[in-house]
């Protein structure tokens, strides 16, 4: 069974979710919300697998709500009534979403591929044995840069850069600005994965292609797209240890 | 800038026919072509080009340009004459003192003839050009004056039912159906009361104001069914008001406003209260909602009353007005004022 939380400011919204999700006998629905600020606290509480979500929102519309979200995102299902400016907003995004009225096949269609995701996710864990509190590499994440947005696997991820306030991360073709520092980044991240190269770089160790040496013992870190990224000394004497067997 | 390039260029080019053509007539015809010929030649085309641009300064001080033909014809006419007379004169006195022609002036010298019908076809040319120009600019205008118009038409075809109100309301009824059956029958019947009203207002430029109300009275029911306890609605509509006359789902837009950028953007709600008050020169209607009326962004804000204040012009003119702003700490004001029109 999916652990689910429904998110929707209408009362009627959310019981009409509730009951189409639980004919489907697939998923729990362990909570719900109408309220955005409330909602991050129960998704942080109940940890669930999935959260279905509503876009307008009084203070806080969904993505924005995602955004705010500090551990690792769980996935999510839009449901969202027919307007133009949220169309658009997905559009833009890639998202998958629902329209109000929710039709049953397209909710059943919906949560079957969450499942298949979660599963998929799941074998990965394993094989990393992985379960700290920090985000493993299997963990997605939700990347909001202004009206775009991104659900993210870690593992897809090669680097985070830090720039004055925001970090940019590179990740597929995509290379989003996102407010968060560096430091707050390092602090989240498995260390098994993640490395922080120097005071702007954190690298993706599994997308480290070769390591060469470079001035003052210092490394240089070649990835596997041919972006190259310098090692401060201090971390290059960590990198060392950490790579030798 | 545009028309005064092709202008200059018209000119060189024209005159610079007239020596191309006489010098062709003189050679075909087997005239010799002496220097006082050629001299003759160029200095019409110099004469031609100062007089016919002094001419042009003319038609534009006296706005030659906007009248109409009928005018046009006689004032030509003459002006053709009396600048051959001068260019004729002016042309002997400098062929005098270059070529030493002698100053033979006589009223029945063919040239002067020439001359009025040279600057007579200068004139055709110069008045068909700008007529065309002046044209095609009215046609563009038209054009563009009938597609704002078929916008707005559109916009207001668009803006009668806003499809995300319809698609909440039925997901509301669906809900609805579960829990509260009787409830759910009467937000259908509520629901297709505003579906045909608004389908009937592209018929009607005007309906009475009680009419205008029962739509915002089901419209407010549907969407109190959807808030719930977060919408709260207060009536304060005397019906000696009944019968004034109002664009058709003016209020209803209002309302609607209100509740997108009031009630449904507070967590907790709020207050929708609709209010009419008689005054001398016509009805005010004020609805009162919970929230704040940005003034910096009215942009966006009143992007839905840009359309209302649109419809009370073309309906009433400057008798009626249409105007939003913050009445307390947390109360937003908008009022339309309506005049009183008797039948």
């Amino acid at each position: 069974m999916l652990r689910a939380i429904i998110i929707d400011d209408e009362r009627l919204a959310r019981q009409e979710v509730r009951r189409l999700v639980e004919d489907l006998g697939t998923v729990q629905i362990v909570a719900e919300s109408g309220k955005p600020q409330e909602a991050l606290g129960l998704i942080d509480r109940e940890n669930p697998d999935l959260i279905f979500l509503d876009i307008k929102m009084p203070g806080m519309n969904g993505f924005e709500m995602l955004d705010e979200i500090s551990g690792k995102a769980p996935e999510v299902i839009f449901i969202t009534a027919y307007d133009e400016f949220t169309l658009k907003a997905f559009e833009v995004n890639a998202l998958d979403y629902l329209m109000k009225p929710v039709e049953t096949e397209r909710l059943a269609e919906a949560v079957e591929k969450v499942s298949k995701r979660i599963e998929k996710r799941m074998a990965q864990v394993d094989e990393t044995e992985g379960s700290s509190d920090r985000l493993d590499i299997s963990d997605q994440v939700f990347l909001k840069d202004g009206d775009k947005c991104w659900f993210v696997e870690l593992e897809k991820i090669r680097l985070f850069e830090s720039e004055g306030n925001y970090v940019r991360v590179y990740f597929e073709e995509s290379r989003p600005l996102i407010l968060k520092s560096l430091n707050a980044l390092t602090d989240r991240l498995s260390e098994k994965f993640f490395f922080r190269a120097s005071r702007k770089h954190i690298l993706n160790l599994r997308w480290i292609d070769r390591v060469e040496t470079w001035f003052n013992g210092g490394l240089l870190v070649i990835l596997k797209d041919g972006t190259k990224v310098e090692v401060s000394r201090r971390q290059s004497v960590k990198l060392k240890e950490m790579m030798a067997l | 800038m545009e028309t005064s390039r092709y202008y200059y260029k018209a000119q060189l080019i024209g005159w610079s026919l007239y020596i191309l053509i006489s010098t062709s007539v003189f050679i075909l015809s087997g005239t010799e072509l002496t220097v006082d010929l050629i001299g003759g030649i160029y200095l019409v085309f110099a004469l031609g080009l100062i007089t016919s641009h002094l001419y042009r300064t003319a038609i534009i001080r006296m706005g030659w340009l906007q009248k109409d033909i009928v005018s046009l014809v006689p004032r030509v006419t003459v002006s053709s004459i009396l600048l051959a007379i001068a260019f004729h004169l002016v042309y002997l006195l400098i062929g005098n003192l270059a070529f030493g022609w002698g100053f033979k002036f006589s009223w029945t010298d063919p040239n002067l003839v020439t001359w009025a019908m040279l600057f007579f076809m200068w004139s055709l040319i110069y008045f068909s050009y700008n007529f065309f120009q002046q044209f095609r600019k009215a046609e563009i205008k038209n054009l563009r004056l009938e597609a704002a118009r078929n916008e707005y038409e559109l916009r207001r075809l668009k803006d009668q039912i806003n499809p995300h109100f319809i698609f909440n309301a039925l997901n509301t009824v669906r809900a609805l159906i579960e829990e509260n059956p009787e409830k759910a029958k009467q937000a259908v019947t509520q629901l297709s009361n505003v579906l045909r009203s608004s389908l009937q207002t592209g018929k009607d430029e005007l309906i009475e104001l009680n009419k205008e109300i029962q739509i915002v009275r089901d419209y407010l029911e549907i969407e109190k069914a959807r808030y719930e306890e977060r919408l709260n609605v207060e009536w304060q509509v005397d019906e000696s008001h009944n019968k004034v006359k109002i664009p058709p789902l003016m209020l209803q837009t209002i309302v609607e406003n209100c509740i997108k950028h009031g009630i449904a953007k507070l967590p907790d709600g709020g207050l929708i209260r609709i209010e009419t008050v008689m005054k001398l020169q016509g009805l005010d209607i004020h609805v009162f909602n919970t929230g704040r009326y940005d003034e910096n962004n009215s942009s966006a804000t009143s992007l839905g009353l840009k359309n209302s204040k649109h419809r009370l012009d073309l309906s009433f003119g400057k008798d009626a007005w249409l105007s939003i702003s913050n009445h307390n700490e947390n109360m937003v004001r908008t009022t339309v004022h309506l005049p009183i029109i008797s039948e």
